[in-house]
């Protein structure tokens, strides 16, 4: 079986990676050790919703995938802080309150013509 | 209700009753949009008025007060003679959707010929039911805004906003609420004392320096009545349309920069029909109590609220 390898043109994702034949005397392409999962494209240490990862869309804590951490931070700089009744979300611009239904209700920094 | 967004505490968050936050956004807060001075001289009957034009396309809560012959500052809204020794002469304001008016209305007037100076203050905040469009203009790109629940800060309008750095906004100064008794005696007019008055006051020291925009109120039976008393305005006149037979009751709140005056003023005038009517018109010996009516012993409960704002101080855009 050919050997994939994976290039910047043509990135694979973790599961592809894990499922790459290991080729004696290299580097594996995605390892998974206990709790700890290690790919190029995505990182992840821990189980259920206890897990720290990074992938393409930035890095997270408190969730199994990106989108549902209570805690992420974009690849654009941005910082999300999320509870059930609401979130915070902070970038270079200021700090956005955002309510349970996603409506923005809140907002100190500066973006022109707002004030 | 939402929760908090920020909270600014004395003390403990955790452990302080609301009432003791300094700050709260789950409320919205007085916003003040213009501020300034302006002048009324009024005509020989004593009627004049001052328009301050704004662009908030509605009708706008507003503060206004006057300053009075003695150089205190006080609320404007009803009829005093106590304040300017002319029941009858009224001044007050009124607002639209284009401009805040303050008016004086003569009587008899002491206010004729006289210029009178006030202070104004005009909120974002509406006094009237308005979902349209205001006309504010956005031009500053930093601070902060908090909306109403359900609407985008982003989007919504001024009046729907909590709070916004934007705007001035009113803020207690120290102690936001402070409260005294005042006893006032048995009063009444007789025979022999036909038109008693009779003024008591209670001051509260600010020790601010300058005259602080401020709030009164009195106790009145179960009820607490904001001063200035438009029910008393009422009152008041029909006291000089009878030709002053009955007793009155007055009260102005005022303050320099010292300390915010709550002045009582009550008034007894023998009633000599009621008295010969009563009497098959023979008289009764001197020192009898005949007034009309007497103002029975009674102790108010006063209570201010003193904010930061300077009655003297700069107008906006200074």
């Amino acid at each position: 079986m050919a050997t994939i390898m994976p290039t910047m043109s043509s990135p694979r994702s973790a599961d592809q990676e894990l499922i790459t034949q290991f080729v004696s005397g290299e580097m594996p392409l995605g390892q998974r050790i206990g709790g700890l999962s290690m790919f190029s494209a995505e990182f992840k240490r821990g189980s259920g919703n206890q897990v720290f990862g990074s992938n393409s869309k930035g890095i997270w804590l408190g969730a199994a995938n990106f989108e549902d951490a209570p805690f992420r931070v974009s690849m654009d700089g941005k910082i999300y802080l999320q509870i059930e009744s609401g979130a915070l979300v902070i970038d270079a611009n200021g700090i956005t309150q955002f309510d349970e239904n996603g409506v923005p209700v809140g907002f100190w920094g500066i973006r022109t013509g707002m004030f | 209700m939402s929760q908090s967004v920020f909270a600014i505490a004395d003390q403990d968050l955790r452990t302080d009753p609301i009432i003791n936050l300094k700050r709260l956004s789950d409320f919205g807060e007085l916003k003040i949009y213009r501020w300034g001075n302006a002048s009324i001289t009024p005509d020989g009957d004593g009627n004049g008025f001052a328009d301050i034009p704004h662009d908030l396309n509605y009708a706008p809560s507003y503060d206004l007060f006057v300053k009075l012959p003695d150089g205190y500052w006080s609320p404007v809204g009803a009829a005093s003679s106590l304040a300017f020794g002319d029941a009858t002469a009224t001044i007050f304001g009124v607002s639209d959707e284009e401009k805040l008016r303050i008016q004086t209305i003569g009587g008899y007037s002491k206010l004729a010929s006289l210029q009178r100076d006030f202070r104004y203050y005009i909120l974002v905040d509406k006094a009237e039911g308005f979902n349209g469009s205001s006309n504010i203009a956005l031009t500053g790109d930093r601070g902060m805004k908090l909306s109403e629940d359900d609407v985008n800060v982003f989007e919504g309008q001024e009046y729907q906003m909590r709070m916004s750095t934007k705007y001035r906004s009113l803020q207690y100064f120290k102690e936001h609420v402070v409260q005294e008794t005042l006893s006032l005696p048995l009063m009444f007019s007789s025979h022999d004392s036909q038109d008693n008055i009779e003024s008591q006051y209670v001051d509260f020291d600010h020790g601010l320096g300058y005259p602080p925009l401020f709030k009164a109120f009195y106790g009145s039976g179960s009820t607490l009545r904001k001063i200035p008393d438009n029910a008393y305005a009422a009152v008041q006149a029909s006291d000089i349309v009878t030709q002053a037979y009955y007793t009155s009751f007055e009260v102005v709140a005022k303050c320099n920069s010292d300390r915010v005056r709550l002045q009582f003023r009550r008034r007894s005038v023998f009633d000599k029909e009621l008295f010969l009517g009563e009497n098959g018109g023979s008289h009764f010996p001197p020192g009898q109590l005949i007034s009309a009516v007497q103002h029975q012993p009674k102790t108010i409960t006063v209570t201010i609220q003193v904010y930061t704002e300077n009655l003297e101080g700069s107008v906006y855009g200074e």
